[in-house]
């Protein structure tokens, strides 16, 4: 078994409401003469957001503020691309740094060697070690010891088509709506070619956080917890009854991945999801769409609830980099000036140094006021109720994902029944655990 | 190789050996072929050779060799007690014996038909075997369009000649398979009637003449000549299927990604979960050995069946 500590400290940092820094980012001072590096020598980065979103406009103003050259390489996160960048870890080529998006990944490189210690750059950074001390989820294999850092929040929040709301004479709702409500408006919604929400969100790993799908010591599942049921009963009941997006067309279409489709088609009304799918809305050629987007908090749905969310976007130094100085100085600007460039791919700073009107206007493009109602995306990406968590325990998780993605769909397209499911999935996932143990 | 040529080459090498002719070797040929072997060393035998020795280890890759951990037989024993494994084979076998045998037969009926005069008969060739040219990107979205459950032409034709409750085709457990192989069927009918086509220009026009003197009717001329005559590229077509249809991955990871549920998981696409989802790559090269060593039995008793039903001409 895989099983590692997380600290639990209060966020402070990264949650932007309460951290609401005024005014610009602040300039990073590059260390003098920190150029070991030799003439026509660049820093190899391999991350997972294709260069011309973001990226190659990060490293350039990095090459300019420090004088360090960058390449940029783009794999694509799915599982050739992430054994891609694996074997190239392994020495097949240069990797100075990287990105990784899965917890499950980020322990298995940390455990494998492939990751640069900067525990000591961090505590010599009063910034950064500030940030760090005051973050919850920040992914450690050993107290006190950094391998990553994250570089973005991925909070969800609803997605709502202003004009079937509009249509339908109903008030967009706000913070503070409750699951009730959610249900009862994906009712009032659906007609039978437009449906009120395309799934509801997670209840069940919302409320648990951290390992939702372990037990507390890791050693069996916890798909036994009742809200598990409660959660996947609910979806099941809503696609039943014709107010959830049909799983079949889901599975048809291989909408898994591209579940944006259904709401840019206005096939749903609302859609639960995180910042980065804000670059689909913006693409108006790839989807265009006559409507504006406005948002909503997701609602509530315990009492006492918060919605515990994920940071991600983890960045890394190669363990066999020649500059481990170099390296720091773009993680660093990474977190800080380069933030800003990574805006239009949807990507929240985890450590923020830039004003919420920066966030919201770098994110939501120059066409803004055509496509979104700002004000809501506001309320909603910024909501003081969301903490962040990441998960310690990753026993055969990509195992487990994949078992529970074929249970769901056999679920949700009536093959199984909602105890039928959980048991299987109990059974699946402990044999799972147990081979791994 | 011709005698004045070879008189000119320097590279000549000539080997006497007592008791046994002068052995002339030359380099050139050897050098032609080079590149080929090469390649066929670099992506083909090297990987496999890998695969045979990391089938006796466990390896995750991002270790490195140094996270090689020799467990001998076990991932082998693994494979052999895993229930898994053992229903990705099963459906492996529904799935190269339903769309095989269909695919060679319809692949020679549409030969026989597109062979003798006939309008049109270049365009028809061309069009039955576009879909073997096609990049499979866009054979599976169009797929994907027209099992659409609610708005796909299939199940559109099927409700308006009143079928209720048309399949929900690659949205259900027992459905997605039989529309996985409707596909690799229209997929390959193409290519197996081209290979027929060519085949059948080689046939002797005399026997088909003696039949008709004989007065053989259409039937009996395509079964007592055509059908016989054609075996060896029956056999073929049906072995290199089984071979090609038993590795089929892209088509399910495009279009299923194995399911709903396991339903679609076949063989290969269990391998590769194995090694690029879990990253158990040493488990997946025993599973993929233990695969070639099934595939290879079965196709060495097609061989030996194919002595007694295959006829050869010469």
């Amino acid at each position: 078994m895989t099983t590692f500590k997380t600290t639990r400290r209060r966020l402070v940092g990264t949650s932007i409401a309460g951290a609401a820094l005024a005014g610009a980012a602040k300039s990073t001072t590059f260390a003098a003469p920190l150029l070991k590096m030799q003439d026509g020598v660049a820093l190899e980065v391999w991350g997972g957001v294709p260069a011309e979103n973001g990226p190659q406009a990060l490293v350039d103003a990095f090459t300019e503020a420090s004088g360090i050259k960058v390449n940029y390489t783009r794999y694509v996160n799915d599982d050739t691309g992430n054994t891609q960048l694996d074997t190239a870890l392994q020495g097949s080529t240069t990797v100075d740094a990287f990105f990784t998006y899965q917890v499950s990944r980020l322990a298995q490189r940390i455990n494998a060697g492939a990751a640069m210690d900067i525990s000591e750059k961090i505590a010599g950074d009063e910034q950064i070690s500030t940030w760090v001390a005051e973050t919850d989820g920040i992914f450690t294999i050993e107290e006190g010891v950094y391998h990553s850092l994250p570089t973005t929040q991925e909070m969800q929040f609803m997605f709502i088509n202003q004009k079937i709301f509009a249509d339908a004479g109903i008030d967009v709702p706000t913070a503070g709506w409750t699951l009730d409500d959610y249900v009862g408006l994906a009712g009032e919604l659906s007609d039978g070619m437009t449906f009120g929400t395309y799934a509801p969100m997670n209840t069940a790993t919302l409320t648990i956080g951290q390992n939702a799908w372990y037990n507390e010591d890791g050693s069996a599942s916890n798909f036994g917890d009742p809200l598990f049921a409660e959660h996947y009963g609910r979806h099941r009941q809503m696609v039943d009854d014709g107010i959830a997006f049909p799983w079949t067309d889901v599975i048809a279409q291989n909408l898994r991945a591209y579940a944006q489709t259904p709401f840019l088609t206005e096939q749903v009304a609302m859609w639960v999801n995180s910042p980065w799918s804000l670059r689909y809305v913006n693409d108006k050629e790839q989807y265009p769409h006559d409507f504006v987007t406005t948002f909503a908090p997701l609602p509530k749905f315990a009492d006492g609830q918060f919605n515990n969310q994920g940071i991600n976007n983890w960045m890394l130094g190669g363990a066999s980099t020649q500059y481990p100085d170099e390296v720091w100085e773009l993680i660093k600007f990474w977190l800080t000036d380069g933030a800003v460039y990574m805006l239009p791919a949807g990507k929240i700073p985890a450590l923020m140094t830039l004003d919420q009107a920066t966030v919201v206007d770098g994110m939501l493009g120059p066409d803004a006021d055509e496509l979104y109602d700002k004000a809501a995306f506001e309320a909603a990406a910024f909501d003081p109720d969301i903490r962040y968590f990441t998960d310690s325990i990753t026993t055969g998780a990509p195992e487990i994902s994949t078992l529970l993605t074929g249970l769901e769909d056999r679920l949700l397209i009536g093959e199984l029944e909602v105890d039928q499911f959980i048991t299987e999935l109990t059974e699946g996932a402990d044999g799972i655990i147990a081979a791994a143990q | 190789m011709i005698d004045g040529q070879q008189r000119t080459h320097p590279e000549r090498v000539e080997l006497e050996q007592p008791g046994k002719s002068r052995k002339r070797l030359s380099w050139t040929p050897y050098l032609f072929i080079a590149p080929n072997l090469l390649g066929f060393a670099a992506f083909t035998l090297l990987p496999l050779v890998f695969a045979l020795v990391v089938s006796f280890a466990d390896w995750d890759v991002i270790s490195g060799f140094k996270g090689i951990t020799w467990v001998g037989f076990e991932n082998f024993r693994d494979g052999f007690n895993d229930p898994a494994f053992w229903k990705a084979m099963r459906i492996t076998a529904i799935y190269v014996l339903g769309s095989i045998p269909l695919t060679v037969l319809l692949g020679l009926l549409l030969a026989v038909g597109l062979n003798g005069p006939s309008p049109g008969r270049g365009v028809l060739r061309l069009i039955f075997f576009i879909p073997y040219i096609v990049n499979a990107v866009a054979i599976s979205a169009t797929w994907i369009l027209l099992y659409h459950p609610r708005y796909g032409p299939i199940n559109t034709i099927l409700r308006w000649i009143g079928v209720d409750n048309p399949p929900l085709w690659l949205a259900s457990s027992d459905w997605a398979l039989p529309a996985l192989i409707i596909m690799a069927i229209w997929g390959g009918v193409g290519y197996n009637a081209i290979i027929f086509l060519a085949a059948l220009q080689t046939l002797p026009e005399d026997l088909y003449e003696a039949a008709d003197l004989d007065g053989a009717g259409v039937i009996q001329k395509f079964r007592a000549i055509t059908v016989p005559l054609l075996s060896p590229t029956t056999f073929f077509l049906m072995i290199t299927g089984f071979i090609g249809s038993s590795q089929s991955w892209g088509m399910i990871n495009l279009m299923t990604r194995g399911g709903p549920g396991t339903s679609t998981t076949v063989a290969s696409y269990f391998i590769y979960q194995n090694a690029f989802q879990y990253y158990r790559f040493g488990y997946a090269a025993a599973l993929s050995w233990i695969m070639f060593a099934i595939v290879l039995v079965l196709m060495l008793l097609l061989w030996v069946y194919q002595r007694r039903a295959v006829f050869y001409d010469s």
